[in-house]
């Protein structure tokens, strides 16, 4: 059965971009394709808005670029998560975890 | 080493800002190419999966500026360091010259060092960027909707037109990706 496409949440993009990388170098469409496949299809990346959010985490130094080939021998931009991307994944992992499961035990009790 | 790391980085983000703004735009492009090309794969006509790829991408010149406006805080950023480096060169330099004798040298070889900074920094800033005169446009939607070959979609009236990549059979990229697909089963 087809299910409902649902928008990410605010600010966790970010986070979703680098569990993505955590694997190695994606470039962008690999890192839409990426989120949007591991969700099964639930979590639908809008994919022009992947951009800014990438070059705002390359500006905080938690992801860098590289020019490539693309498997298709095209030039693509590859990213990768730099240690300080890891250290930043960690912490938002475990926010992430604090958060859902906080969320879980409202939801139990209410 | 982080800091060191930094200062790299930064000079880096100085060192591409010319090139960074066609790169922006390669960039996206390339990301609605692969839609495209997947959606052909996936059975829509050339002219569908190009519409498709754009649908989903986005307002592509909103988004291409949003990416040119982060890069350009990001070097602005950067500037502002190094040039905050030449400054507390500049100080070290003049401390140790009028600290002593001995270390006069190391002053005014820290002085020199800071000078020159600044110098390269006046001559960055001030030098116009002979690569912006063959700035690759962004493609407008419109172009990208009625164009058929891909590798030339972006070039408007305003930048010479590459002549496009036939064959000898006379055939755009797009028409070669369809043959393909056809023949190998598939775009892979």
């Amino acid at each position: 059965m087809a299910q409902p496409k649902q928008n990410l949440i605010q600010g966790t993009l970010a986070m979703l971009i680098l569990r993505s990388l955590a694997r190695g170098p994606l470039h962008g469409y690999e890192i839409a394709q990426r989120i949007q496949q591991s969700s099964e299809d639930v979590l639908k990346v809008e994919e022009g808005s992947l951009y800014p959010a990438l070059y705002r985490l390359e500006g905080q130094g938690w992801v860098e670029a590289e020019w490539g080939a693309s498997e298709n021998n095209r030039r693509a931009k590859y990213y990768k998560l730099t240690r300080a991307g890891r250290k930043q994944l960690a912490v938002e992992t475990s926010n992430w975890e604090r958060l859902a499961e906080a969320i879980a035990k409202v939801l139990q009790t209410a | 080493m982080t800091i060191i790391k930094s200062i790299l980085r930064r000079l880096g983000a100085t060192r591409q800002s010319q090139s960074a703004g066609r790169e922006i735009d390669e960039e996206l492009r390339f990301h609605v190419e692969m839609r495209a090309r997947d959606n052909i794969a996936d059975g829509l006509s050339p002219e569908d999966a190009v519409a498709d790829a754009m649908r989903r991408f986005g307002d592509f010149d909103q988004i291409r500026d949003v990416c040119e406006e982060i890069r350009k805080e990001r070097l602005a950023g950067s500037m502002k360091a190094i040039k905050g480096c030449a400054w507390v060169i500049l100080g070290c330099g003049l401390t140790l010259k009028m600290s002593s004798n001995i270390v006069s040298a190391v002053g005014d070889f820290l002085i020199l060092i800071a000078l020159l900074w600044r110098l390269l920094i006046h001559l960055r800033e001030t030098q116009p960027d002979r690569r912006r005169v063959l700035a690759f446009e962004p493609p407008p939607p419109s172009v990208i909707h009625t164009i058929g070959d891909l590798s030339v979609s972006g070039f408007t009236e305003n930048t010479p037109k590459p002549v496009p990549t036939y064959d000898k059979n006379g055939r755009t990229p797009v028409e070669r990706l369809i043959s393909d697909e056809s023949s190998d089963g598939g775009v892979k």
